[in-house]
């Protein structure tokens, strides 16, 4: 740690990007979730940007432009100051982190469905949000015409159905609110009541990399992320490189990129086909894809979030939901009594160990993968 | 002017306070001003317009701000409290506590540069009710007196990881000083003391939950409605429904919120039925086809022209006053608040749509009363307002301890300045005699 004392320097301690690069980035630790982009651009300092999957210096000369504030190196997911007060905060006691109920639930929805990924639930959950005007806007992962995942800040909840289902690969879900002070206005002129655009409320939806940035920013209270009301984090193995996964999905399934419908991950890799086709592959025959920092990573199902949700440990046409807050309690418990989400109800022989069974299945999946 | 031997002490910054601290100082005695917000004004620089003449509340106050802050008699001590108190009548001595402002007063030049480049965003501005959000390096209103921006030690993230000093950086006078500390301040040689800390409202201690405050977003205080009305207010006085931004058309004001009942505060609040009234008439002013209802108990108009303010509103402004008990609020699909009332004249329990409501909240003895009193060893009423007696209004239970204004019971703004002064002539008896 480096200390600045000359008389007219603050006292503090001193971290760039450069820290960043040093530390994260150049080890190929980094995640790619675009908050230290978004935060610095959000800043007008014009000084880094994403290349692919990582953050650089715009040019030479920006790296002589740093601030030297240090908010992208303490925000970053993959660094260690400010987890312990993340831990504190969010009551995490072991690698699970908290959880105040765990149960199975899917739609109600027959749209939602349709093309929702296992019980639709996170669908249903943001157009509860939309619909009881408790959120503006939502960050979510599209998709393009190649199956490539493209994060995006909607506004409306139309375009909700069109980032329903997930994508196994890198998406930079915090990089979309670099943008948020230029979209901002678009959204007030919608929504007539809100006069001040630092009150808007975005729900956020990623991998637990991600929502684990956005609760670091959110711990200090930084833009963007002040606007985040809602954080919900989706179960994640590992994540795939998208042109990596692309290239071993084609070589094995001969289907073309632009010709996936869907892909899902159940203990192994199933893919259909525009055709109708499904294939089958082990999660050890694309581990080639597997960006390096998954394999560094010790969450699965996101400690740091208000409800956790993903598709493990579901019965068919389910999705597993972890309520981690108070937050995530109530609006889950008003979407099931409002009737758009229903549970699953556990075969009486079960009820006694089902709970444990699926953390137990949760705290292996966390081992084997810490293990590899 | 010959020296006098002793000082006055005047505690709390709102126009009670101003009042008394500038009638002191005009005549030669100097003057120590204590307020625990960062800047001075109090409630009245939060209002839209004063009745019964609706002045512009901050039009009529700024020139005694800044006559305050520039008063060569006048010390003020903002972000400050009053912790010890020793010493008796004509003679006492008085330590402060001034918290930290982390801004060089004599430097900054209220520019905001700071503020623009802090990366911290969404901290609730007390000034605006809570309406608006500012960064964690604010100024409380743009013409704030002292005009020097704070930084929010809660919020600011160099004091709490020694990270970013952005506005370190970015202040081109250097006015930034995060080494500033709390500091203790002893001031001997204090003739006597002012009390004049004012007052809180209900809503600071009771969430209201009956009349669906916070849960319906067109139930608002009388408070948040002077912010809303106000042209220096969020929606820069166009008046909106926080819901979806459509102009009211039909208001009712609610009286003797939390006031006047066995269950909350057993006195009446006594401004209540006057400010309805003014909102009510500057809610039409903005919009001539408004309808307004003002549901009370009983109508309380005993001041200087109050009467005929209140016959105004009737004949002029559209107001209707129902007298009436409120059974409950509810709200349709479109978030319009359904008020069911029960009018006393018939006895009949009625209802009535309205686009917004507007609570007249209760006035209650200001946060930290028990410990001031407790600091500087006065009594207390049964309603924990400073006790005073009928025929000596001005005067505490301690000898040389005077108060003004709200602190000791409700009043309005013209009664507030009346015995501002007479509180201040007392105090100058003795220090001028001393």
């Amino acid at each position: 740690m480096e200390i600045a004392n000359s008389k007219d320097e603050l006292e503090k301690e001193v971290k760039t990007f450069k820290d960043l690069e040093d530390q994260v980035v150049s080890i190929n630790n980094c995640c790619a979730c675009g908050a230290c982009v978004a935060y610095c651009e959000l800043q007008e300092f014009n000084i880094i940007e994403m290349e692919g999957y990582n953050p650089k210096f715009k040019s030479e000369k920006n790296a002589e432009n740093c601030k030297e504030c240090g908010v992208c190196f303490y925000i970053c997911p993959q660094t260690i100051p400010l987890l312990d007060a993340l831990n504190g905060i969010h009551n995490v006691k072991d690698e699970l982190g908290n959880i105040m109920d765990l149960f199975a639930c899917r739609t109600t929805d027959a749209v939602i469905k349709e093309v929702g990924q296992d019980g639709g639930t996170v669908s249903t959950i943001l157009r509860y949000l939309f619909d009881t005007n408790n959120i503006d806007g939502a960050i979510v992962s599209e998709c393009d015409e190649n199956f490539q995942p493209i994060p995006k800040l909607i506004y409306n909840k139309e375009d909700l159905l069109k980032s329903s289902g997930t994508r196994y690969s890198i998406s930079s879900n915090i990089l979309p609110l670099k943008d948020f002070y230029n979209i901002a206005p678009e959204i007030i002129t919608k929504q007539k009541r809100i006069f001040d655009v630092d009150q808007l409320r975005i729900a956020f939806v990623g991998t637990p990399c991600q929502c684990r940035a956005i609760n670091k920013m959110k711990l200090l209270n930084v833009k963007p992320a002040h606007v985040i009301s809602i954080v919900i984090s989706l179960f994640c193995f590992e994540n795939f490189d998208y042109s990596k996964l692309m290239e071993l999905l084609k070589s094995k399934t001969n289907v073309d990129p632009s010709n996936i419908k869907k892909t899902q991950i159940k203990k192994n890799f199933f893919l259909t086909s525009k055709a109708g086709e499904q294939f089958e592959l082990t999660l050890t025959e694309l581990n080639d894809a597997v960006r390096n920092h998954c394999h560094e990573c010790d969450e699965f199902t996101g400690k740091f979030s208000d409800i956790s949700i993903g598709g493990s440990g579901a019965p068919a046409g389910y999705s597993m939901v972890i309520i981690r807050t108070e937050k995530g309690q109530k609006l889950m418990d008003s979407l099931l009594s409002e009737g758009n989400i229903e549970k699953y109800h556990i075969p009486s022989e079960q009820i006694s160990d089902w709970k444990p069974k699926k953390i137990n299945l949760f705290r292996r999946m966390i081992s084997r993968k810490t293990n590899k | 002017m010959e020296e006098n031997s002793k000082n006055a002490l005047v505690i709390g910054g709102g126009i009670a306070g101003i009042q008394a601290a500038l009638d002191l100082a005009d005549i030669g005695i100097k003057v120590h001003l204590v307020e625990k917000k960062p800047c001075i004004g109090g409630k009245m620089a939060q209002l839209d317009k004063t009745f019964p003449t609706l002045d512009c509340s901050i039009c009529i106050l700024a020139p005694k701000l800044s006559e305050c802050y520039r008063h060569r008699n006048i010390t003020l001590y903002t972000l400050s409290e009053v912790q010890k108190v020793n010493g008796s009548n004509g003679n006492f001595s008085v330590e402060i506590l001034k918290h930290a402002r982390y801004v060089k007063e004599e430097e900054c030049t209220n520019c905001g540069d700071c503020a623009r480049i802090c990366p911290v965003r969404g901290v609730s501005n007390y000034f605006d009710a809570d309406l608006m959000t500012q960064a964690a390096v604010y100024i409380p209103f743009p013409s704030a007196v002292p005009p020097v921006y704070l930084v929010d030690r809660e919020m600011c993230v160099y004091l709490k990881y020694k990270i970013c000093g952005l506005c370190y950086e970015a202040c081109e006078r250097k006015a930034m000083d995060f080494t500033q500390k709390d500091e203790i301040i002893t001031l001997d040689n204090i003739g006597s003391i002012i009390v004049a800390t004012g007052y809180n409202l209900i809503e600071d201690i009771d969430p209201l939950k009956k009349y669906g405050y916070k849960r319906y977003k067109n139930v608002v205080t009388a408070l948040e409605f002077e912010r809303l009305i106000s042209a220096s207010g969020p929606q820069e006085g166009h008046l909106k429904r926080l819901s979806d931004g459509k102009e009211p058309t039909k208001i009712a004001f609610l009286q003797c919120i939390g006031s006047r009942t066995d269950r909350g505060q057993k006195y009446c609040s006594s401004i209540c039925c006057m400010y309805s009234t003014k909102e009510a008439m500057i809610a039409h002013e903005h919009n001539n086809e408004l309808e307004s209802y003002v549901f009370y108990i009983d109508m309380r108009a005993g001041g200087k022209g109050f009467q005929q303010f209140i016959n105004r509103g009737k004949n002029e402004y559209n107001i209707k006053y129902i007298k009436s008990k409120i059974a409950e609020i509810k709200i349709d699909d479109e978030e319009n608040p359904i008020i069911i009332y029960d009018e006393v004249n018939t006895s009949e329990i009625k209802q009535l749509k309205v686009d917004l409501v507007v609570l007249a909240t209760c006035i209650i003895p200001p946060e930290g009363i028990d410990s001031l009193a407790n600091v500087l060893g006065i009594e207390l009423n049964e309603y924990n307002f400073i006790k005073t007696k009928p025929f000596y209004p001005m005067e505490t239970s301690k000898e040389g301890i005077f108060t003004c204004g709200c602190v000791h019971e409700p009043m309005d703004i013209p009664r507030s300045v009346a015995e501002a002064s007479s509180a201040a002539a007392k105090v100058a008896e003795i220090i001028k005699e001393g």
